[in-house]
């Protein structure tokens, strides 16, 4: 009888066979928690970063385009646009607030859009002043009105009435008249952009260079020589109160320890405050605290929520790009911030970018509505909003 | 020996047609092995997505940082108005330091502008390919992190606690060797000085009158002031020190200054201006011209070649003297009627203005005189300003600033330097050598004169004897000349040059340097001498008081400072727990002096400013994520960290200091 030997596991071998087993199920397990985990992780991970390229790239839209303030196919987000004659803001048409025929004339009080307008070697743009004219001046340096004043013809009861010694009396007189100012338009192109666009406009359009004060007829609301209050004494809407500087300022003074900015159309749907948002000082720099920063931030930071309409697993996504002046630099900072689903967290992305100016915005937009076309020879250029 | 066996043979077995065996453990082993490895490889394909995920959400930051970096160095100027910008000697005032060097690394590393370094200890634990960050921190370079904040110009101390921010978590460093540009300033005498047209002689504050000659115009006025252009300071001839302007600026101070204005000393300061006219070799047809040209020109016919140019330098006569006459002449319409000055058009007889004791021209002042002289006055500065930048002899015009006011001025590397000592206390007893290279302009330069500050004889390259002024291009090639100047053969501004010649690199590394134990408690990063401040010369004064004198101002001398200032902690925060509150410690846009008066955390109050000195080197740490808490990682000092190259930019700096707009 050929008998067969069989004999099952031993204790030792089941226990090793089903230590293997154990291994080799929790390493499969393992391997494919992890694997799900990190297929969960790098896809959340490729969506938050397509979300966060979709936000650089909105900002960087809005820096090129200014679509955030302004979007020329959206009547809605036009709130930058309404003005009338000499009180506009940012995005309203020069013809509407600023009309004027195209000059090489001094009397010409119109926009000049031409790219040479301001060409320093052009005669009419210098500025032709008298740069330590205080509000209080006793006008003991001269009438520099005489020269350039916005006005080009000035009739005798345009001057100022100054004391002097005649004779053994002290007695008023004044200059006379009429007399013709050889040089208007420089004047007339500063004032002209300020009630157009505002402060931050006024800057933008103007050269680096520029001195931001000019001579008018004298009134009430002028120094002796016919400069205006507003432009040379401190603390008024323009020019802020540092060192208590009375004069003519260039762009660094008023932008150093203040900044002038662009107002977020939505951040008031009443378009005289808006106006008048243009046109104030914001105190961002020396001394500022966090309540006038948060304040300007209000105005001028109003974040685009761009995923309203998101499957839940999304990340949000809020871009803003705000616009202002400091330290003579156009700032342009972008900020884009994302936020977890899940735990709400927000992390955000912020950095300043070269962006195109407000005179290169208003020239993106047509005049009817839409963006305008170019051409390479200009012939044919539809008209903008800088168009008179 | 391992001898187990799965499965123990039968003898029997083996004899067997139809043998029935188990898996040696060998086997079953190998077995295991390539499952592990078949396991772990797939396992290990799942990390690369997120890692190649982290590595494009870096890459994106990077592209953002670098934008933000080309901007800010573009768009922001260094505008440091509250520092000395001239000295007797380049190595005395801090316009020559590498701060102020148009250079983007330099210029954007301060808590303005983006780039702060990481502090030393973190990064010399970090590792790199080709261990690069190690050989850029051996070389003496730095390692930088992003501010936590946007780059805005704005006042830190407003600015809200920032969010989270990745970006921080990149490194960052600039290779490649600085370049060779322009100076941004002329050390010796910082032009352009800037003056509105028309206008009286310069004058104006004077902080040490100690460096004045006897005969300077001195007079109080909210400090002590004196007028630069009439200062003739040994009373020999210099080119550009003009001493006929003496009696201009003296008939306006006495018309300004001195008294209650009169039409009299009006009257004295035209006149004055008229002799100033004569004593330049100007003739009636200059100041009284009859009829008056239309239209009004600029230069007298003969004064510039046919190519424009002003080969024997006089050209400044005319601008002078129309700029004072101008201003001069204006003054008068506040004391006389149009009528009294002739009308206009001036028919009229006009106001006889006769001469004066110094036998000036007499006049008959019309309105349309006036009016010629403020045209001709803008005429002549404008042109002269934008035709010869290398003539310094008139201020340049107020009204229109621009780059090319200043010429192309390079240091002559390739020639022996000017050596001195730095000034301590008084001429002669300074001890501390100091050198610069040569100044080497692209052209001469003409009628250099003397600076505002120190209008004393100076000897730029040896401040221990002074006893000359700074030669200027009428002694082209004389050894006085080559003492000072550069050899202009060697001038490279204006020449071209391949774009690879100059390339450098920005390059941003990947590491979680957060999550070292020490991120926010590590000191600063030690700060480069070319961050200290220093005011020029003042008698008396040695170089410690001299480092004391400049009062820190965030707003206008964040070149000068550390760049991790507004962030550093003022006291030592070690013993606080992690996550407290550490808005108390910051040190935000508080004035250094501030500081000085403060404990160390401990009580003890340190003197001589050694507090300050302390804040300002960063040695209490920084919140570096300004998230106004004390943050802590989980990672011991101990470890080293990998870096992982993120992203590199090629770029190069402009040969020339500009700014956009």
């Amino acid at each position: 009888m050929n008998t067969r030997y069989v004999r099952g596991f031993t204790l030792i071998e089941l226990m090793i066979a089903v230590s293997l087993g154990i291994i080799l199920v929790y390493t499969a397990t393992s391997a494919f928690r992890v694997a799900a985990q990190a297929v969960t992780t790098a896809n959340r991970m490729s969506l938050e970063n397509a979300v966060l390229r979709a936000g650089y790239q909105i900002a960087h839209r809005d820096l090129d385009f200014w679509t955030n303030v302004d979007d020329p196919h959206n009547t809605g987000r036009q709130g930058l646009r309404p003005g009338g004659l000499g009180s506009g803001m940012p995005f309203t048409r020069f013809s509407t607030s600023w009309p004027g025929a195209v000059s090489d004339s001094e009397t010409a009080t119109g926009h000049d859009p031409r790219d040479t307008a301001w060409a320093m070697g052009n005669k009419r743009v210098w500025w032709r002043g008298n740069m330590a004219e205080k509000n209080n001046t006793d006008l003991r340096f001269g009438r520099y009105s005489l020269f350039a004043n916005r006005n080009s013809t000035l009739a005798a009861d345009q001057f100022s009435s100054v004391e002097v010694l005649s004779g053994m009396a002290m007695m008023n007189t004044t200059y006379g008249g009429p007399v013709t100012v050889p040089h208007s338009w420089a004047y007339n192109q500063i004032s002209g952009l300020e009630k157009s666009l505002g402060f931050y406009g006024l800057c933008d359009y103007l050269p680096a260079n520029a001195i931001y004060s000019w001579y008018e007829p004298y009134s009430g609301a002028s120094n002796l020589g016919g400069m205006p209050f507003w432009l040379i004494s401190p603390d008024w809407p323009f020019n802020n109160g540092d060192g208590g500087q009375q004069t003519p300022r260039g762009k660094y003074r008023n932008s150093y320890q203040t900044s002038y900015g662009i107002i977020d159309p939505r951040s008031s749907n009443n378009p005289d405050e808006l106006r008048d948002r243009h046109r104030r000082w914001y105190h961002l720099g020396y001394g500022s605290g966090e309540g006038s920063h948060n304040e300007f931030n209000d105005w001028s930071a109003i974040p685009d929520n761009h995923l309203a309409l998101k499957p839940l697993n999304w990340p949000g996504l809020d871009v803003s790009v705000q616009r202002f002046i400091k330290n003579t630099r156009f700032v342009n900072l972008a900020r884009v911030t994302w936020t977890n689903p899940i735990s709400g967290q927000v992390a955000e992305m912020s950095f300043t970018a070269f962006g195109t100016t407000l005179r290169g915005a208003r020239q993106q937009r047509g005049a009817t509505g839409g963006w305008a076309k170019w051409d390479n020879d200009g012939s044919t250029n539809d008209p903008t909003l800088d168009s008179n | 020996m391992l001898v187990l066996r799965v499965c123990r043979p039968d003898h029997r077995a083996l004899t067997s047609r139809n043998p029935r065996r188990g898996f040696t453990l060998f086997e079953v082993a190998i077995s295991l092995v390539l499952v592990s490895v078949g396991v772990i490889s797939v396992m290990m394909v799942y990390p690369m997505g997120i890692k190649t995920q982290l590595l494009a959400r870096y890459q994106l930051y990077a592209s953002a940082k670098a934008e933000e970096m080309v901007e800010s160095f573009n768009a922001s100027h260094n505008a440091n108005p509250a520092i000395d910008a001239e000295g007797i000697a380049p190595w005395d005032v801090p316009v020559a330091y590498k701060s102020q060097a148009h250079d983007l690394e330099c210029r954007v590393a301060t808590h303005r502008f983006g780039l702060i370094p990481l502090p030393l200890d973190i990064a010399r634990r970090l590792d790199s390919d080709a261990d690069e960050i190690q050989q850029i921190l051996a070389q003496g370079g730095y390692l930088y992190y992003s501010q936590p904040m946007a780059t805005s110009n704005t006042e830190e101390q407003g600015m809200r606690i920032a969010p989270p921010n990745e970006t921080q978590r990149m490194v960052i460093a600039v290779t490649g060797f600085a370049q060779h540009n322009a100076i941004g300033i002329f050390p010796w005498k910082a032009w352009p000085y800037l003056m509105p047209y028309p206008s009286a002689p310069m004058q104006g504050l004077h902080w040490h009158n100690d460096w004045l000659p006897a005969s300077a115009p001195k007079f109080d006025f909210h400090g002590q002031s004196y007028s630069w252009e009439a200062t003739s300071p040994t009373g020999s001839p210099i080119p550009g020190a003009d001493s006929d302007i003496r009696v201009v600026f003296d008939a306006y101070k006495a018309y300004t200054y001195d008294n209650n204005p009169t039409v009299e000393l009006a009257t004295a300061y035209l006149q004055a201006a008229l002799q100033y006219a004569q004593l330049k070799g100007l003739t009636a047809d200059f100041y009284q011209p009859n009829p008056i040209p239309n239209p009004v020109p600029d230069f007298i016919a003969g004064t510039l070649d046919l190519a424009g140019e002003d080969a024997t330098h006089v050209a400044w006569k005319q601008v002078q003297a129309m700029r004072y006459l101008s201003h001069a002449a204006t003054c008068m319409t506040r004391w006389k009627s149009l009528a009294e000055l002739g009308g206009q058009p001036s028919t009229g007889m006009g106001v006889a203005i006769g001469a004066n004791a110094g036998g000036s021209p007499a006049i008959s002042l019309t309105h349309d005189l006036i009016t010629y002289y403020h045209e001709r006055c803008m005429n002549l500065i404008m042109r002269y300003s934008a035709s010869f930048p290398y003539d310094w002899a008139a201020p340049r015009p107020l009204q229109r600033t621009q780059m090319m006011d200043f010429p192309l001025i390079e240091f002559d590397l390739f020639h022996p330097p000017l050596t001195g000592v730095l000034f301590s206390e008084d001429i002669g007893r300074g001890t501390i050598p100091a050198a610069q290279w040569k100044p080497l302009p692209a052209r001469p330069i003409h009628n250099v004169g003397v600076s505002y500050q120190f209008p004393s004889p100076t000897l730029p390259h040896n401040a221990s004897t002074p006893t000359h002024t700074i030669p200027d291009g009428s002694t082209l090639g004389s050894p006085e000349y080559q003492a000072f100047w550069g050899d202009h053969s060697r001038s490279t501004l204006t020449k071209p040059f391949k774009a690879a010649e100059r390339c450098r690199q920005i390059v941003f590394w990947a590491v979680d340097w957060q999550s070292y134990e020490d991120c926010e408690t590590a000191p600063s990063a030690p700060v480069d001498a070319s961050k200290y401040p220093i005011p020029g010369p003042l008698m008396s004064r040695n170089f410690s008081y001299r480092m004391n004198f400049v009062d820190f101002r965030d707003e206008q001398l964040y070149s000068f400072r550390n760049p991790e200032k507004v962030l550093t902690f003022m006291w030592d925060v070690t013993n606080r727990a992690t996550g407290d509150d550490v808005s108390d410690a910051i040190g935000l846009n508080r004035a250094f002096d501030e500081f000085a008066q403060r404990d160390r955390g401990d009580g003890t109050v340190p003197g001589n400013n050694a507090k300050a000195r302390e804040v300002f080197s960063g040695v209490y740490g920084a919140d570096r994520n300004f998230n106004r808490k004390l943050d802590r990682g989980q990672v011991p000092r101990s470890v080293r960290l990998r870096a992982t190259t993120v992203a590199r930019f090629n770029f190069y700096d402009p040969r020339l200091p500009m700014t956009i707009r």
